[in-house]
């Protein structure tokens, strides 16, 4: 056993590493001699603990003893004035409550739920919503202020808002952080969008007085966790942080209707040293997205994400398991995804660009390993033509003929994907789209399984022009220099385990 | 700027006027896709996108039909009333509006303020509309090659208005092409001395002033510092050509700076 997160009430652990988001069987456990019961998840997070108190948690086989953090005073909400009736407007209340609190001191949400708009958040600070606890969002955009996208001085800016990886006036998040730092967001509540009840999902590419704002968002923080909370309905996606740093989230789910548009799970922009553990997600787009902005973003601060990391996670349902991109101008590197479950996707790891990123967008080291499939249609897609922004469809971002190499040609370098156990493809296990005059570099598949769904549907693999529909096809490389196949077994395959398209 | 919204109690009569007087006057330059006939179908527009007044509407969609040939086609070159065409398109629904819009062309280098008022801003609304947005960064790179910001303040005053308006048009997820052109506003505007409103200014000088408030309104300029400054001079001047009623019959020229400095006015 491993502890991932301790906090002044709380704490996760990582009870075993070899399985996924599911452990190959479950554990009895127990806290301080006190039995919890069984569990089956990896990743099991602890609450109701007390400050500055030694635990002992004991699996029967292993015991792990941890000591929570020190806390200075704790606030309760509704000494403030929040009532968590479910109908009066607790936004002034919480944010008093937020302000107010001592350094090191934890803001607590008993259960109820609290009706209210975007709150701010402040450094050196604990947010618990205890069980049973709702901050259930206003659905009238009137009622959430502007985070303007550049506010321009003297050849200067300063970025706050952001809208698809551009500098862009942005609604305020229902839990907003400007540049904050060491700040927890813990406990089995729920944030909710209630994004279906107003008129966020209605028309959702039109701005009305800004573009849709998200349950979390984050921009120049660091130190951040999030950890036990579930995020649903959100009028965009759920979790965006960007430009920040060391954060993790841990024992987290993120749900949105399987229709809802563009409620991409977890999408880090620009960010370093991040942690995904023990996370759920089911949404309607992308679970996970990683990415560094659009051309001017890209070009102008040259920021990639990197070190990312995200085990023992499921990605249930939604467009792709873990997608790079496509705003990823500012370049996407070292990201490993290892011991998680995807279900039900459309895509296993997706990464998508196309000409015109630029030359810092480079992906590089991405690393899938020990990764369970289950009725994921296409494992693997790198699509260098994706045909996104107005002229994604143009000759030149389409063309198969090689472009003269310049600063907006983007690079894929090398790509893993090892101990993969997929089951239930449908379309093909890989598609591989390269740029003629700069071929994805080097992917390698390794000591692998991969099988066909008995009624595969044919489908098409890449969102690019002259793409046709596949079924039940091993790797199709075109563009690639190189591409690695070793210790793979392909079951029920029609055609060749690797066709490279000249 | 209670003021202002105080003011146009009294001004609203006025503008209607000088609009009428303006579009009787203005007939031949229309016809002859003069920059003034043209600026004046511009102000029209945003005056009736602000206000609602009908009387603004029907003046652009008839002064277009005025400078429509016997086919109901304008000219090829009449790219100076490509953004009256659009409103009328948008107004109106009418298919014949709709093929009444010709790809734009217009002058490639060194040319003049005016020309490119009445050029660029068309050329990137119909790139928006109708182009696939495909040639979004033609813009900026036209304003640069075209020499920068004139001298003169009257041809300054265009370039400016152009600059604003192309800025504006360009979709905004389009961020890198229209921050380029926001860039080269907030250059060529810091080079610009705006009129003080105690002196009649020229149609350009207007102009710059219209660009001014618009491009405080859109967070391009420093609010703080110009303000008020340049909304007391817009003011002024608005005033100066409401309150005298024989001032757009000596220069009808002036009635479509007048009437964008107004809707800036009001939109604030």
């Amino acid at each position: 056993m491993k502890c991932l997160f301790v906090s002044c009430r709380s704490a996760s652990v990582l009870l075993r590493e070899d399985g996924d988001y599911l452990m190959p069987q479950a554990v009895r456990l127990t806290l301080n001699g006190a039995d919890l019961g069984e569990e089956s998840r990896s990743v099991r997070s602890l609450y109701g603990l007390q400050p500055d108190t030694e635990y002992s948690l004991s699996d029967g086989e292993e015991t792990l003893v941890f000591r929570t953090e020190k806390e200075s005073f704790s606030l309760d909400v509704r000494r403030f004035g929040a009532r968590g009736d479910g109908n009066a407007d607790d936004t002034a209340a919480l944010q008093a409550a937020i302000l107010c609190c001592p350094r090191d001191g934890r803001v607590v949400v008993p259960a109820g739920v609290y009706r209210t708009g975007p709150l701010f958040l402040k450094s050196h600070m604990t947010l618990e919503l205890k069980e049973g606890a709702e901050l259930a969002l206003l659905t009238d955009r009137d009622r959430f202020p502007v985070l303007p996208g550049a506010i321009l001085k003297d050849g200067a800016e300063y970025l706050l808002g952001t809208w698809e990886g551009n500098p862009l006036d942005c609604f305020a998040a229902a839990l907003t952080g400007i540049g904050v730092e060491d700040v927890r967001i813990i406990g089995q509540g729920t944030v909710d969008g209630h994004a279906g009840e107003g008129d966020w999902w209605i028309n959702p590419k039109i701005r009305r007085g800004a573009w849709r704002g998200r349950l979390l968002y984050l921009r120049d923080c660091r130190d951040i966790a999030v950890q036990g909370i579930t995020f649903r309905n959100s009028p965009a996606w759920n979790l965006h942080p960007c430009f920040s740093e060391r954060l993790l989230f841990c024992d987290i789910a993120v749900e949105a209707p399987p229709d809802s548009p563009n409620t991409d799970g977890f999408d880090p922009e620009s960010c370093r040293d991040v942690r995904v553990y023990g996370a759920r997600f089911s949404v309607g787009d992308d679970c996970i997205a990683i990415k560094s902005g659009k051309i001017y973003m890209g070009r102008t601060y040259r920021t990639p994400c990197e070190r990312i990391e995200i085990a023992w996670s499921a990605m249930l349902d939604g467009h792709g398991g873990v997608t790079v991109g496509s705003e990823m101008a500012g370049g996407v590197r070292e990201v490993r995804v290892h011991h998680c479950l995807m279900r039900g996707n459309d895509r296993g790891l997706r990464i998508k660009t196309r000409r015109g990123r630029g030359k810092d967008a480079v992906v590089d080291g991405i690393t899938f390993s020990d990764v369970r499939m289950d009725g994921v249609k296409m494992p693997l897609v790198i699509n260098c033509m994706y045909f996104c922004d107005p002229d994604g469809h143009s000759a030149w971002v389409q063309s198969r003929e090689a472009q003269p190499v310049d600063d907006g040609t983007p690079t894929v370098g090398t790509i893993r994907f090892e101990r993969i156990r997929a089951e239930g493809c449908q379309a093909c296990v890989g598609y591989i789209l390269g740029l003629p005059e700069r071929p994805v570099s080097r992917v390698i598949l390794r000591d692998s399984r991969f099988s066909f769904a008995e009624d595969a549907k044919a489908l098409v693999p890449a969102m690019a022009e002259n793409v046709p529909a596949c079924r039940k096809r091993g790797v199709i490389a075109q563009f690639a220099d190189e591409v690695t196949m070793e210790g793979i077994t392909l079951e029920g395959v029609e055609g060749e385990a690797l066709e490279m398209i000249h | 700027m209670g003021e202002i919204k105080a003011a146009w109690r009294e001004w609203t009569e006025a503008a209607e006027a000088a609009a009428v007087t303006a579009a009787e006057l203005l007939r031949p330059d229309v016809k002859s896709l003069g920059d003034g006939g043209c600026c004046f179908l511009n102000g029209c527009a945003e005056m009736y996108r602000v206000t609602g007044d009908a009387l603004y509407r029907d003046t652009v969609l008839r002064m277009l039909d005025l400078a429509a040939g016997a086919d109901g086609f304008l000219p090829e070159h009449a790219a100076g009333l490509g953004r009256a065409l659009f409103f009328a398109l948008d107004e109106t629904g009418e298919e014949r509006r709709r093929k009444a819009i010709a790809p734009p062309a217009g002058p490639e280098g060194r040319t003049t303020g005016a020309l490119l008022y009445r050029t660029e801003p068309f050329r990137v609304l119909y790139d928006m509309r109708f182009g696939g947005k495909q040639q979004a960064g033609a813009a900026a790179e036209r304003f640069r090659g075209a020499g920068g910001c004139p001298r003169d303040p009257d041809g300054a005053g265009w370039y400016l208005a152009a600059l604003i308006d192309c800025t504006d048009l360009t979709d905004e997820q389009l961020y890198e092409h229209r921050r380029a052109l926001a860039e080269l506003f907030r250059a060529a505007a810091k080079q610009v001395k705006q009129p003080d409103g105690t002196e009649d200014a020229g149609n350009g000088e207007l102009l710059a002033l219209y660009a001014a408030l618009k491009g405080i309104r859109l967070y391009l300029l420093d609010g703080e510092r110009l303000e008020g400054p340049v909304k007391r001079a817009a003011g002024l001047q608005a005033e100066r050509w409401l309150k005298d009623p024989e001032a757009i019959r000596r220069r009808p020229g002036a009635a479509g700076p007048v009437l964008l400095i107004l809707s800036e006015l009001l939109r604030s």
